[in-house]
């Protein structure tokens, strides 16, 4: 296993593609301040290189000095330089740059100018001036590359993220650009998608002898291909580049105090805790699950008595109740129909069903209970139509069918006043929700509603500013945050009110590993009050570690409902029909079973 | 049926710079005439003329074309109904109730206004219906020399127009979870409920053209020259084409002729 070490050290003589040199960059208008200064970065051949950094450090920037967008298309001050095969971009003019590097975005839907596919691919090939009667072979050939052949006239409106993202690959490779810049291309995209996308692209760096520049939160369908590591401090400023193996085995404090995402194999090993630890440090699940199988029995024993017992205390020390609210809940809970007098269920769903306008159907007849104090996760691929359960669940929306009842009355009859004190969404989208001018006010709206007196409001609000890191800007606009600390005001905004029933769309999506953690504990440590949470992610490990139960949505309706130790024991593929990837630590459990299992098997038939 | 079958889509497949110099001659030329025969005579002839040549959804226009037949309604009876003072007060009387009075010359005048109407949205929905967005965009770039920065950011900003309807639904049902619905109704917060709107909208959209600019820079455009791949030529039969609208106008103006109804436009309304 080392020799991988070796390999990556013995090759450093590859060419050096894009280098650059002293780079940084600052805004006129905010001061002068730098965003990154002096980064000095080189890609090799064939390279693909993560490069991390906590939320807000400039990695999104650095990504585009490197295409030239920064200076010559946004007001900006860059200094240093970037260079391609030792040639300084300077002064190239865009088109001849964007066959040289190309870029994917990581929003699906503001990356592209045209309407179908086929035009949004002639697009960037007329931009460089390509042969008209050649393009049509090429966008051909650009398609096949990315599996999107059969879409070639499809409204690209009408397309999956993973197809979108998929279709902005398409477009950079079209231009056959020697380096690609992805910058966190998979951060829009479910489990599934995600790890295609990874695995596609591998595959055409490798036939393309491209060298990869890559932005990225979720790290681990992306680990097995990764093989240089860059890391950005707070101050904008480059404080690793080699081996990633190296860092993470020597560098896991550091990493943790600037909220930078680690693989989460590199979370789990550390995590374990055993006499004699192999030092060598996996970054991979498929390195993770490796070691462990190379082990000794009794170590593979001691590592899955340690992954079951963390389970097994996290439930004991979520739920004193779960045990029973849980046993009910999972034999009656398909089909529960709404007994009104039971107290334990706070909500009741009854064939509910809901139909767009142009009738196609989303929900088809679902029906589900929610209890008080659970921490609900609702899983299920892209369009799934967990959003909607979730506006339907919140009254925002009417159902088509069926029926929801809040208390044991429905939510039609609820006065709207009420039914807001008990019942909160949080959006997606942080920006929708906000509806005042500074982030104080905004955290004020709630509890002024309440009617609480001005200095009980003022202490309250302090104490959620700090709890948020967000006192320094309590006096900015909503707006004029960083996209994290958006999301953290939204969340501490809904939190300010106590409802029975919270409801989040993707909580911790665009926030760094610190962020999320926090925001996490703070929604568990509501659940622990009593109050319920639902919670709509695409991300299994937080499933894992924080929720009492997953509900799965799929086809219109619940394909699965229990604790998530238990969904984790499905086989693999049925996961991946409902586009699901087990997290980590179940993984590496089931491995270690089954492997340990497999040895009793040969064990007993050589005794008999 | 045949027939109809093989001309189906000519008008939706005729060059769409064409097509919308037509529509604009078209206007022109009958905004000269103002007499209920010419304008009802051109009027039909160009609802065969997209009926036959166009292939479209009638759903759509009829939804459309609603509007302005509800807008030519109310132009009439006001027209009939309260006529100008200049007309000649010795025509005949059609109907009267109590003090509204129509007079003959009142009635052709209000149905000459409401007709104009119907036939300039007619003209115009023959293009609209008939005309992709990309192509019109790509006909106007080849034909007309619309530089391509301007082009390619119409088509952009196209892509958005339903993405902000989603997105100000969202945000509505957003802002009741907060809990506006709990605040007083006056002026004073409907104008605040304007600015709640209005701000993330403009920042949302901002920062999506923000990134679309970045993408399509990235992507190497330069809003320089360029080939294309979709090439929009003139054919002859799209010089055809206009020659039929506009001879159906011609046609329109000596019947009227020959009638002796035709009336210039002089300023009335």
């Amino acid at each position: 296993m080392n020799t991988g070490l070796l390999n990556q050290k013995s090759v450093d003589h590859r060419t050096v593609v894009l280098e650059t040199k002293d780079l940084s960059l600052a805004f006129a208008e905010e001061g002068g301040e730098p965003v990154f200064s002096s980064i000095s970065l080189r890609l090799r051949e064939g390279d693909l290189m993560l490069l991390l950094g906590p939320g807000g450090c400039g990695k999104s920037s650095l990504a585009l000095c490197l295409n030239r967008v920064y200076p010559s298309a946004i007001d900006s001050v860059v200094k240093g330089g970037v260079y391609l095969h030792g040639q300084s971009l300077e002064g190239q003019d865009p088109g001849a740059i964007a066959q040289q590097v190309g870029i994917v975005f990581q929003d699906v839907d503001s990356q592209f100018c045209m309407l179908k596919v086929e035009e949004e691919l002639a697009f960037c090939l007329e931009n460089i001036g390509y042969p008209r009667e050649q393009i049509d072979a090429k966008i051909d050939e650009a398609l096949q590359l990315v599996h999107l052949t059969s879409w070639r006239n499809a409204y690209i409106h009408a397309l999956s993220g993973g197809m979108k993202q998929r279709l902005a690959l398409a477009c950079a490779l079209a231009l056959n650009p020697e380096v690609l810049i992805l910058d966190e291309p998979t951060s829009n995209l479910d489990p599934e998608a995600c790890w295609e996308l990874s695995a596609l692209i591998d595959s055409i760096r490798k036939q393309r002898q491209m060298s990869i520049l890559l932005i990225e939160h979720q790290l681990d369908a992306w680990m097995p291909y990764v093989n240089r590591l860059a890391i950005m401090g707070s101050e904008g400023r480059l404080i690793y580049e080699g081996e990633p193996r190296a860092y993470f085995a020597n560098f896991k404090e550091e990493a943790r105090r600037l909220g930078i995402w680690m693989p989460g194999a590199v979370r789990l090993h550390d995590q374990l805790q055993l006499e004699n630890k192999p030092s060598w440090q996996p970054i991979t699940r498929e390195e993770l699950a490796e070691l462990w199988l190379n082990e000794p029995d009794s170590a593979k024993r001691a590592v899955l008595q340690q992954l079951e017992q963390a389970e097994a205390s996290r439930t004991a020390q979520q739920d004193p109740r779960r045990s029973d609210t849980d046993g009910t809940e999972r034999r009656g809970g398909m089909g529960h129909t709404g007994d009104t007098g039971d107290t334990d269920h706070l909500m009741h769903i009854d064939n509910l069903s809901f139909e767009r306008s142009e009738g196609k159907i989303i929900l088809d007849r679902l029906s589900l209970s929610i209890p008080a104090g659970q921490f609900i996760a609702l899983v299920g691929p892209n369009g799934a139509g967990k959003s909607t359960f979730a506006a339907l669940l919140s009254g925002i929306l009417e159902p088509s069918a069926g029926r929801i009842s809040l208390a044991g009355k429905a939510l039609s009859e609820w006065p709207e006043r009420e039914l807001r004190k008990r019942i909160g969404l949080i959006f997606q989208h942080p920006e929708h929700q906000f509806v005042t001018d500074t982030v104080y006010d905004e955290l004020a709206f709630g509890l002024r509603l309440q009617k609480l007196p001005e200095d009980a409001v003022e202490e309250r609000v302090h104490s959620l500013l700090e709890q948020y890191r967000l006192l320094h800007r309590r006096n900015f606009s909503p707006f004029a945050l960083s996209q994290g600390q958006k999301r953290r005001l939204s969340v501490a905004a809904m939190l300010s009110d106590e409802q029975q029933v919270l409801i989040c769309d993707e909580p911790t999506f665009g926030q760094d590993a610190y962020s999320a953690l926090e925001l996490m504990k703070s929604l568990r440590a509501r659940v622990d009050r009593g109050l319920t949470v639902i919670m709509i992610t695409h991300d299994m490990e937080l499933v894992q570690q924080f929720a009492d139960r997953v509900v799965v949505l799929g086809h219109g309706t619940i394909q699965w409902d229990g604790p998530p130790e238990d969904l984790w024991n499905w086989p693999e593929n049925d996961l991946l029909d409902h586009k699901l990837i087990p997290p980590l630590s179940a993984q590496l459990r089931n491995k270690l079973k089954a492997a340990l299992q497999e040895k009793q098997e040969a064990h007993k038939e050589v005794l008999l | 049926m045949k027939t109809s079958h093989a001309w189906g889509g000519l008008l939706n497949e005729m060059n769409p710079s064409i097509k919308g110099l037509t529509v604009i001659l078209g206007v022109i030329l009958l905004s000269l005439a103002f007499d209920p025969v010419t304008v009802s005579i051109s009027l039909i002839y160009v609802l065969s003329v997209t009926a036959l040549f166009g292939r479209i959804s009638w759903r759509r226009w009829l939804l459309l074309f609603v509007p302005f037949f509800i807008m030519a309604i109310g132009y009439f009876w006001t027209a009939a109904l309260f006529p100008r003072s200049d007309l000649p007060q010795d025509s005949p009387l059609i109907f009267s109730w109590g003090p509204l009075k129509m007079t003959e010359a009142g009635f052709s005048l209000a149905l000459s206004l409401a007709l104009r109407t119907l036939m300039f949205s007619a003209l115009s929905l023959m293009f609209v219906l008939t005309t992709e967005p990309v192509k019109f965009m790509f006909s106007l770039m080849q034909q007309c020399k619309l530089p391509p920065k301007l082009a390619y950011g119409i088509l952009a900003g196209f892509r958005f127009l339903p993405l902000f309807r989603e997105e100000l639904r969202i945000m509505q049902q957003a802002h009741r979870m907060r809990g506006i619905w709990r605040e007083k109704r006056n002026i004073r917060s409907m104008l605040h409920a304007f600015k709640r709107y209005s701000i993330p909208l403009l920042a949302s959209a901002i920062r999506k053209s923000e990134r679309v600019a970045v993408a399509m820079v990235s992507r190497g455009f330069t809003g320089g020259k360029r080939d294309f791949y979709c090439q929009l030529k003139i054919r002859p039969r799209d010089w055809m084409f206009m020659g039929i609208v506009l001879s159906g106008i011609a046609l329109g103006y000596a019947v009227s002729f020959a009638l002796g109804t035709l009336t210039w436009y002089g300023g009335q309304l």
